[in-house]
């Protein structure tokens, strides 16, 4: 059975007339990265924020089946417990809220919903050194309050660590790369990659190719104008890369 | 909640309960032998005859309506409280693992059974009611300050029948925390009390205070604290006053604190309960290197009303204020913030620093803000901001979006915004003892 399945995705933001996503078709199986590309503008975000479960957006047409539940009718924390993680593209800065018990709480929710014990402060700090230790990140993030003052790289690397430890079934990497320097880049994309398995699969948002050297898709989908134009396998990135996106908004009108 | 306040048809009338709770403060009074507060009770009754209680047309009173106090009917609580406490009754509003000497006074009267005997090393405690009995002593028992001449605070000291004095002797540092208590019982319900807590800090001492009112059952009473601190040169006070009351309650606090040279004083207001409740807090930093502290954190919900009107007074050069108050307000709840900074034409050098912050959780919850600069000197740094908001989208979706409830995160963003006012408590114990109260208060407010 399919991870995620997108059927016929139409949606707009809340009270506008324009349509953002016009037909998105997606499947992704246990084991698989895919990756969707596209310029500012193309729809990628919004798709992101409507399977993360972002206020603000009404979906008008199709269905999005995750884990063999309807997904758009779940909270975004309810998504959250199931499995569904998003590594956001600007992470929120949380002054007065500490990043080590914001996500004890998130766990213990999460284990909760599948019915397991909750982590006492002793378990889960052992839980967060190992999983600190496999991504290769200190622990003097945890000591701070989310996010506050982080940088962009700091911050990136917050989301895996937190996606480390919530060991979601599906993640979308919404633009990871944006705002990273090429070292901050391959920490973060080393992280990901110690978390890909056969089990789980990744979506990853990307405006540009360079990300997709570090975490080599199995998919690639090129997103304009708020439709898939075409799938591949990962060399789709470079043609993209080499012809740029202009060479494929013909098929747009196919 | 009903309260059984009977409401008179004018404010004449209303002047009426103030009069006989007068007349009956001053026949409580009669063995009081005392020439410094006789003066001060003296004084205060007739300022008291010539203002009257405020009305809403006065700008100090435009946000906060007096007449709801005016209107009401009090009688001066009885000179002892018809409710008998142990101590088990009041193990709830004790901090624990605080070493405190403990002062506890039910409905507004010294309750020696509840109270710490014996003394406090450094630092002389002592009843007013008693100190007065004899001519004066060595024991403060009242300042003269021109900013306690406001209605309430002469209405309070013509109502003065009791109340504490604190003398801390010269270079003492008291070990102990002193905990004041006021504890409102069910024989409060239409009672009026006015308690004084006077603490004069020599120089170069140093003492911690805490001042409690809370209380046991609902009832529709009125308080009227009054905190004179006094810290002479060198001295370093803490000082907070927390507020947890019963939801029909009135209270109209006076806090004046007096800074001589070098002086450290931090007070803190917390407002967590009561039907109105007007704080009036003034801060005369009259030394040079003095350097005066006043942060506050209201969290409110119903038809709470909370104001607190400061005045940060800088009469000499060199002195430094730090003003920071902030507010939770939830259901049809309303904020008052209205916080003064003069700074005199000698007070060169000053550094002077206020902000305001106010959270509103629901759409029918209102705050005003009203901060004033009255700056007469040249050479001051004073900065000023206010910021009214609401719950952050973004960061709650980022919560939620970790599997963490819509409540759970609505909590977690509510308690952020408190804890830089918790923080800046000194004392380990009664920061946590604060933390602890707050989170049953807004466990409650989350869920909406």
């Amino acid at each position: 059975m399919s991870l995620l399945k997108i059927t016929d995705l139409h949606a707009r933001i809340e009270g506008e007339g324009r349509e953002i996503l016009k037909g998105i078709n997606l499947e992704i199986n246990p084991g698989e990265v895919h990756a969707i590309m596209g310029v500012n503008g193309s729809g990628k975000s919004t798709l992101a924020n409507i399977l993360g479960g972002r206020e603000g957006y009404e979906v008008t047409q199709g269905s999005v089946h995750f884990a063999g539940q309807e997904l758009l009718e779940l909270d975004p924390e309810i998504r959250a417990r199931e499995g569904l993680f998003m590594a956001f593209q600007y992470p929120v800065e949380l002054p007065g809220v500490l990043t080590s018990y914001f996500l004890r709480t998130a766990l213990n929710s999460v284990r909760e919903h599948r019915g397991l014990p909750a982590l006492s402060v002793r378990e889960f700090a052992a839980l967060l050194k190992e999983k600190s230790k496999l991504l290769e990140l200190g622990d003097e993030l945890l000591k701070r309050a989310v996010n506050e003052g982080f940088s962009g790289g700091e911050k990136k690397r917050n989301e895996v660590l937190q996606m480390a430890v919530l060991e979601p079934k599906l993640a979308i990497l919404d633009e990871t790369d944006s705002g990273l320097d090429i070292d901050a880049l391959q920490t973060v994309a080393n992280g990901v990659n110690q978390l890909r398995s056969k089990e789980n699969g990744m979506l990853v948002i990307t405006h540009y190719q360079r990300l997709l050297n570090y975490i080599v898709p199995d998919f690639v989908h090129v997103m304009i104008d708020g439709r898939i134009v075409r799938s591949g396998g990962k060399d789709l990135a470079l043609e993209l890369e080499s012809k740029g996106y202009n060479a494929f908004k013909d098929s747009v009108s196919a | 909640m009903t309260s059984a306040v009977t409401l008179p048809t004018s404010v004449d009338e209303a002047q009426g309960w103030a009069t006989s709770a007068i007349a009956e403060a001053k026949l409580r009074r009669s063995a009081w032998r005392s020439g410094t507060l006789a003066a001060l009770t003296a004084t205060a009754e007739q300022t008291w005859s010539k203002v009257l209680f405020p009305t809403p047309r006065m700008e100090a009173w435009k946000y906060t309506n007096p007449e709801r106090v005016a209107k009401g009917s009090f009688k001066l609580a009885a000179a002892s409280s018809a409710v008998k406490l142990v101590a088990k009754d009041i193990e709830h509003y004790m901090i624990p693992g605080l070493d405190a000497h403990r002062i506890v006074l039910v409905d507004g009267v010294f309750s020696p059974e509840l109270s710490s005997p014996g003394e406090v090393s450094g630092a002389r405690v002592a009843r007013i009611a008693e100190l007065a009995q004899v001519t004066d002593g060595e024991v403060s028992i009242g300042f003269s300050n021109a900013h306690c001449e406001e209605a309430f605070a002469a209405l309070a000291t013509a109502l003065m029948v009791d109340g504490v004095s604190i003398s801390v002797q010269p270079g003492a540092r008291v070990e102990k925390a002193i905990h004041i208590v006021h504890v409102a019982t069910t024989a409060a319900n239409n009672t009026v009390w006015a308690p004084r807590l006077v603490v004069d800090a020599e120089e170069n001492s140093q003492v911690s205070l805490v001042e409690s009112h809370v209380a046991l059952a609902g009832g529709a009473y009125l308080s009227l604290p009054v905190t004179e601190i006094r810290a002479a040169q060198g001295a370093n006070v803490d000082y907070v006053k927390f507020q947890n009351e019963s939801r029909d309650a009135f209270h109209v606090s006076t806090t004046c604190v007096d800074q001589g040279r070098d002086a450290h004083v931090r007070t803190h207001i917390f407002s967590f309960g009561g039907a109105l409740v007007r704080n009036n807090a003034t801060v005369d930093l009259k030394g040079s290197g003095s350097n005066g502290v006043i942060n506050g954190l209201s969290v409110l919900s119903g038809s709470q009303h909370v104001d607190n009107t400061t005045l940060i007074h800088h009469i000499e050069p060199a002195a430094e204020s730090r003003e920071h108050f902030k507010g939770i307000y939830a259901d049809d709840s309303r904020g008052v913030f209205s916080g003064t900074i003069t700074v005199e034409k000698i007070a060169q050098k000053t550094n002077a620093f206020q902000s305001n912050q106010a959270l509103l959780l629901s759409p029918s919850a209102s705050i005003e803000t009203r901060p004033q600069l009255k700056i007469w000197a040249d050479d001051v740094k004073c900065t000023h901001g206010a910021t009214v908001g609401q719950l952050d989208a973004d960061a709650l979706f980022y919560l939620r979006s970790r599997g963490i409830s819509r409540d759970i995160a609505r909590n977690f963003l509510i308690h952020a915004f408190a804890s830089e006012v918790l923080i800046s408590v000194e004392d380990v114990k009664v920061r946590g003892y604060l933390e602890g109260v707050l989170s049953g208060v807004l466990d409650t407010l989350a869920r909406v």
